[in-house]
């Protein structure tokens, strides 16, 4: 450290503490007091500490992963209980690893196709189910449409087979609307609006 | 006898046992973690050493406070012990060199503080740009010049605190401010932050210290 040329031993020119007590002495008052050179120094070197004490802490981390919970403070302590933490989390982590793996790599794990074995013993009644099972559903759909009478050609007769066999009337009115009066066309179609202007 | 108002926690923890223990502690470790994080942080320039440091710290505490006399503050013996867990982790070979100015791990640990006030746009990048120039001439200190500008002017310990966490004299400890004030003088004055040395040379080099004496551990 540079000494002063006043002789002012630099070690002593330090800022007082903001929270710490540590007031400025009074030789350093007085000295500073008189002194321009070591005056302008602790000013430098108080706006320093104020910088310095403007910078905010580092914050510990949070989280499950962090060594910086409570949880995982006592767990170092007791090792017992980070034992049998770990022993209870074991199976459901083991499950979740062999899921993990399977899916990565699913034909390592599961063969796509089964030996003979386990296709002669285990696979046949599911064969022979899923065949009968198909069977049953084609002949469901087909047999009645077999049975079933052919629908005649005309509109007449299609609408007949729906109906049940009874034809639907239908009754055609030609109107001529330049020729016919007011009075005569709701005669002849009930459902034309009134004058009023409702509906009939 | 010092009244510190952590006693009662203390006394709670050497005479309970069981939860009431573990409730006294966790209260504790409720006050100090961020400044232990903080206080490992800054030495070791890792956030995963420092994690690992700072919860070992609270084990060690744990596991000694039976030991504590109550002959000093709750806090300074903290810091002791944070101290002494970052020298063995230095001396394990990882965690202590600084890094580079502006990369490496240490800004992984600058992107943990949090943000300063909002305001107007540019204040808020002026402000920012400081922050980093004075973290970084921070990591530019050697470790025993660091430690005792973080221990006095972030965790507001008092000279004589200082000297018993780091288990060094009081003229040490004011000679290690006083160079450390040097080194950042200098280095503000070549950033343009308020309180540095105009036209001062020396910022530009690497880390500043006691010429590489590296830190003295406590007794």
């Amino acid at each position: 450290m540079t000494m002063a040329t006043c002789g002012f031993d630099p070690d002593e020119l330090l800022p007082p503490g903001a929270g710490s007590g540590d007031g400025a002495s009074p030789g350093l008052v007085r000295h500073v007091t008189g002194c321009p050179e070591c005056s302008r120094s602790l000013a430098d070197r108080e706006e320093v500490a104020r910088e310095l004490r403007r910078l905010p802490r580092l914050q510990a981390p949070a989280g499950a992963q962090s060594a910086l919970r409570f949880e995982a403070v006592m767990e170092r302590v007791d090792e017992a209980r980070l034992d049998a933490r770990l022993a209870a989390e074991e199976p459901a982590i083991r499950r979740l690893l062999r899921l993990l793996v399977r899916l990565r790599a699913p034909s390592a794990l599961v063969p796509p196709v089964p030996d003979r074995r386990r296709s002669a013993v285990a696979l046949r009644p599911a064969r022979i189910v899923a065949l009968a099972a198909a069977a049953a559903l084609v002949a469901a759909v087909a047999i009645p449409s077999i049975l079933a009478p052919a629908p005649g050609r005309s509109l007449a007769k299609q609408t007949a087979i729906l109906s049940e066999r009874t034809p639907i009337p239908v009754r055609v009115v030609r109107i001529d609307p330049r020729s016919a009066d007011a009075a005569e066309l709701r005669a002849r179609i009930p459902m034309l609006p009134t004058p009023h202007g409702g509906g009939s | 006898m010092p009244t510190d108002p952590d006693f009662e926690l203390i006394r709670r923890c050497q005479t309970e046992s069981g939860p009431a223990r573990e409730a006294a502690f966790a209260e504790l470790f409720e006050a100090y973690k961020d400044r232990v994080f903080n206080l490992a942080g800054r030495l070791l320039s890792n956030p995963a050493d420092a994690e690992d440091v700072s919860q070992e710290a609270f084990v060690t505490v744990f596991r000694k406070i039976h030991e504590f006399r109550f002959s000093s503050r709750f806090y300074t013996w903290l810091y002791r012990v944070v101290f002494n867990l970052c020298i063995d982790q230095r001396r394990k070979g990882t965690g202590g060199t600084p890094p580079p100015a502006g990369g490496g791990d240490g800004d992984a640990l600058l992107a943990s503080v949090k943000d300063s006030e909002p305001g107007p746009v540019q204040q808020v990048v002026d402000e920012d740009n400081r922050r980093r120039t004075v973290e970084r001439a921070l990591r530019r200190l050697s470790e025993p010049l660091r430690v005792v500008v973080v221990l006095r002017y972030m965790e507001d310990l008092a000279y004589e605190e200082i000297a018993e966490v780091l288990g060094i004299s009081l003229g040490t400890v004011k000679s290690r401010l006083s160079r450390a004030h040097q080194f950042l003088q200098e280095t503000f004055g070549s950033t343009g932050v308020p309180g540095g040395r105009r036209g001062a040379g020396r910022a530009g080099d690497g880390s500043v210290g006691d010429g590489g004496s590296g830190l003295d551990p406590p007794d």
